[in-house]
């Protein structure tokens, strides 16, 4: 017995779109378990095939190849209709003739749940989104941010197995987004079902989920915690499109000590991905980049530029062989920032925060 | 001159002409229609302008015997109600077929959807008198239809397909029917296909979806084609004409009638008006229903 | 490889495809051509039985143009349309560049239904209270009364491509105009003007079209000297099927059609949407 049961399996699934000349592989070979009670989230750019792949496990798509179970069971046959999973579209679909009750009790309805289950089971749906006033508001009469909690009471009324999500908070202004990811992320808590989430926001994914899928051309690079995913990218794309990050092509001198060409030498707590003598790429967050006066243990840089943030100063840093670096410093206290542009200046880094990357060109 | 003035002066030099046009050649005549239809009938073709009379309206009901007395005639009332009837029947037989094309054309991308609408539209801006003789062709004793069939030795006589209330209701079909698609089609396009995915999503097989979710938002679109194909209908003159063979006739026939042969012109203006007040009030109920519809759904 | 680019393969889950619509589709294509076709096709046959194909021939076009009075009606179906478009379309025009813009005064609601009511009352009922009409002032039906009627109801089909494509004009164009020292006057000619013209043509070739086609107000407007094609072609299918009928029918059609795609292509961007997809 595993120690997660598996609520949905993926199993080496492509999609193709069109023929001949206009074909487009939208998933290649994609083959990803997702945990029963876990917030399981999709994170990639458009067109990476997050949403395909969501559609491929609600049945609105059909496979080019490949297999997707729920609880062991293969879907493959099954039409939308008949798989228990529900899901939360990316601009809501809500039935426009409907009112908010008749909408969350639709798929109760078509379920041919009897009325009074229909009936209690819509109240609580209501009462769990707090929208038990708007019970009979038409969905044309409520705003953007009750829509989209209709839409999620909706889904859930008809107690999924699995609840999909597309990237539900797209529509929603920053404020309400904010709010929006934590009550989701409460939802899910609260009624232990298995969410998958489609986002193309690394904001979203890193507050709300237990575990992240990062996607990037029809495929999935990595799959880990937030924080694995945020400290420890195992692909350059990964590390470039969570956060920012400064990648600094290296050669590798030891099992932990990577030459910066012309600049010197840092160290890595990770056990090298290539060969000594090879060439490795080092990811750096800006923010663990510590800046100082020029000193024994520190690079040598140049400070080119000072943008001030609010919360923090960025500095921009030259180095000797034409790399310019990002680092990140929190301004938490009042004082001026002691560097300025033109500033020689030392840099190092702890060597628990540096990713070896191989240098491939993606 | 004030900038009003100015506005109102444009306004009358711009709209004028054409309401002017319409109201002394169109509206104007429709009031003298009314006003003959309460007039007496000249035998040689007119009104007797100076005598008031119901006789026209009589004449719808009743048919005065030679001594003067009236007796209950139906045969008017029976071409009312066959047209009323005929142009149901058309325009349930156009909802039944155009539903299922509309919902086609609005599943197509877009270069499909627009080639389609061509499509449909291209035969109403041809010939209507041309499009029932074509019919002709094919209902007759020996026309296409019939020829076929004999040929096929699926039948040994041909069928008496001309000439009757069948063959009115195919030309009024033909006729009409793509103002019966192109409507649905406009209210169908607009729906948003991922509300019918949100449907099969929430355990809505297909009748399901087309009975809760695809036709009441296309109601509209359906109720707008009922009236733009039943209203024409109901005054069709061509296609009784042409397909009904002087049996099967209509109102508009009925109508016509008056000014030729019959030479009853009360007559005919109170038939007239009774076909403009059945359309109208069609009309009336329509929007009527229509707009508490758009208050439903704002 | 499909062959038919409208199906997949069956698959419950797609909300583009539904079994029988293709089916129906094709079938109501076949209902609405097929009769048309076969009436084309039958203009060719050189067999005088008309149903029964034996071979090709042009004899009955022939024919057609070498009757006297195939030739008048088609002379007076061209005299009364062109009359009557280029009428319509005029007071269309005028009509529709007030109509159009935004502000809204008393009566804009019922001059809209005004301009609406020849085509939403059926045509015979028009046609013989005009009848009357005319004939209470004494007028000698003919040409000149047949124009009067065909004008009428061609303004509703020009005025509405007019309005619709300069309803769809950007307001903002206008104001850009002014912006560069046009004053109202050079801003109509040199910019709202050129603009409009599609929609005019658009909206001249549909009165047209509409007019050629008509048969009832021709019919109870007309009288000595003002028979056209369709009142023509219906004095001999009353008398009964001949190829001849057919021949002209044909030419009939064609020209229908050919307007019609010509007026859709003349109008066909005010159907484009502004901006991106």
């Amino acid at each position: 017995m595993p120690a997660h049961p598996c609520a949905v399996s993926v199993q080496s699934l492509s999609k193709v779109f069109g023929t001949g000349d206009h074909a487009f592989k939208a998933l290649d070979d994609v083959s990803v378990e997702i945990r029963k009670n876990e917030f399981f989230t999709l994170l990639g750019p458009s067109g990476c095939g997050k949403t395909t792949l969501l559609r491929l496990i609600a049945g609105f798509e059909q496979p080019t190849s490949g297999a997707v179970l729920l609880d062991g069971e293969d879907l493959s046959s099954k039409p939308p209709y008949q798989r228990p999973v529900n899901t939360v579209f990316q601009n809501y679909a809500l039935f426009p003739h409907m009112t908010v009750a008749e909408n969350i009790s639709f798929g109760l309805e078509m379920l041919g749940r009897p009325k009074d289950q229909i009936k209690s089971v819509t109240a609580d749906m209501l009462r769990l989104v707090k929208l038990e006033a708007m019970a009979d508001r038409r969905i044309t009469q409520i705003s953007g941010g009750q829509q989209q909690r209709v839409a999620l009471a909706r889904a859930l009324a008809p107690k999924p197995k699995v609840l999909l999500l597309d990237e539900p908070l797209s529509a929603l202004d920053l404020q309400l987004r904010k709010e929006m990811q934590l009550e989701l992320k409460r939802l899910q808590t609260d009624t232990g079902i298995t969410f998958v989430f489609v986002t193309h926001d690394q904001d979203e994914a890193l507050t709300m989920s237990d575990r992240i899928a990062v996607m990037n051309g029809g495929e999935i690079l990595q799959i880990g915690t937030p924080r694995e995913i945020y400290d420890k990218p195992q692909h350059r794309f990964v590390a470039g499109f969570i956060g920012e990050i400064n990648l600094v092509p290296v050669e590798a001198e030891g099992e932990h000590d990577y030459a910066i060409a012309g600049v010197g030498t840092l160290r890595s707590d990770e056990a090298s991905v290539v060969a000594r003598g090879a060439h490795a790429v080092l990811a750096i967050r800006p923010e663990r980049i510590a800046l100082s006066v020029p000193s024994e243990g520190t690079l040598p840089g140049v400070v080119t530029n000072v943008v001030y943030h609010g919360t923090d100063t960025i500095f921009h840093v030259k180095l000797a062989n034409g790399l310019e670096l990002r680092a990140r410093s929190q301004n938490n206290t009042a004082r001026i920032q002691a560097f300025a542009k033109g500033d020689p200046i030392g840099w190092s880094v702890d060597a628990a925060s540096v990713s070896v990357l191989a240098d491939d060109p993606l | 001159m004030s900038r009003a003035g100015k506005n109102t002066l444009y306004r009358i030099l711009l709209i004028g002409p054409a309401l002017l046009a319409i109201t002394i050649f169109m509206i104007v005549p429709l009031g003298l229609m009314a006003y003959i239809s309460f007039r007496g009938r000249d035998y040689s073709g007119g009104v007797v302008w100076d005598q008031f009379t119901a006789e026209a309206y009589v004449r719808l009901f009743f048919e005065r015997e030679l001594d003067g007395t009236l007796a209950l005639n139906f045969n008017y009332m029976a071409i009312i109600l066959r047209s009323v009837w005929l142009s149901f029947l058309t325009m349930v037989i156009s909802l039944a077929v155009g539903l299922p094309v509309a919902m086609f054309m609005a599943t197509r991308d877009r270069k499909w959807k627009a080639v389609l609408v061509f499509m449909v539209t291209l035969p109403f801006w041809t010939n209507l008198l041309v499009r029932n003789y074509a019919w002709i062709l094919l209902l007759r004793d020996h026309g296409t239809i019939n020829s076929a069939l004999l040929w096929l030795g699926i039948i040994s006589e041909p069928l008496p397909l001309l000439h009757n209330a069948f063959a009115v209701a195919v030309g009024l079909t033909y006729s009409f029917l793509p103002f019966m698609v192109l409507p649905i089609y406009a209210s169908l396009e607009k729906i948003d296909l991922k509300l019918v995915e949100a449907s099969f999503d929430l355990y809505a097989n297909r009748w399901q979806t087309i009975k809760r979710i695809i036709l009441p938002l296309a109601y509209p679109g359906i109720v707008a084609g009922c009236v733009l194909v039943f209203v024409p209908a109901l005054g069709a003159y061509i296609t009784p004409e042409l397909l009904g063979g002087g049996k099967t006739l209509m109102i508009g026939n009925l109508i016509g009638f008056q000014f030729g042969a019959a030479r009853n012109w009360p007559f005919g203006a109170a038939l007239g008006l009774f076909l403009l007040m059945l359309v109208l009030t069609s009309l009336w109920l329509y929007a009527r229903r229509y707009r508490g519809e758009m208050e439903r759904s704002p | 490889m499909r062959l038919n680019p409208f199906r997949s393969r069956a698959f419950p889950g797609d909300a583009r495809h539904w079994p029988g619509l293709f089916t129906a589709t094709a079938a109501f294509f076949a209902y609405v051509y097929l009769p048309i076709l076969i009436l084309i096709a039958l203009s060719f046959n050189e067999n005088r039985t008309v149903t029964i194909w034996t071979g090709f021939s042009l004899d009955w076009y022939r024919m057609a143009f070498s009757n006297r009075d195939i030739v008048s009606a088609t002379t007076n179906s061209l005299i009364i349309a062109s009359v009557a478009s280029v009428s319509a379309t005029t007071l269309a025009t005028l009509a529709a560049l007030r109509m159009a813009s935004n502000d809204r005064f008393l009566g804009k609601t019922g001059i809209n239904a005004v301009f609406a009511l020849p085509i939403t009352v059926p045509e015979i009922v028009p046609a013989v209270a005009t009848l009357m009409f005319f004939a209470s002032l004494g007028f000698t039906f003919g040409l000149g009364t047949v124009i009067i009627g065909h004008i009428v109801f061609c303004i509703p089909f020009a005025y509405l491509p007019i309005r619709a494509r300069l309803e769809g004009m950007d307001p903002k164009i206008g104001e850009a105009a002014a912006d560069l020292y046009a004053n109202p006057v050079q801003a109509f000619w040199r910019v709202t003007l050129p603009q409009l013209v599609p929609g005019i043509l658009s909206g001249l070739v549909l009165a047209f079209i509409i007019s050629l086609d008509d048969f009832v107000t021709t019919f109870f407007l007309g009288g000595a000297g003002s028979t056209t094609l369709p009142i023509y072609i219906f004095g001999l299918v009353r008398t009964g099927v001949t190829p001849e009928v057919n021949a002209i029918s044909s030419l009939m059609l064609l020209l229908s059609l050919s307007l019609v795609s010509l007026s859709l292509f003349l109008g066909r961007d005010q159907n484009r949407k502004t901006g991106p997809d």
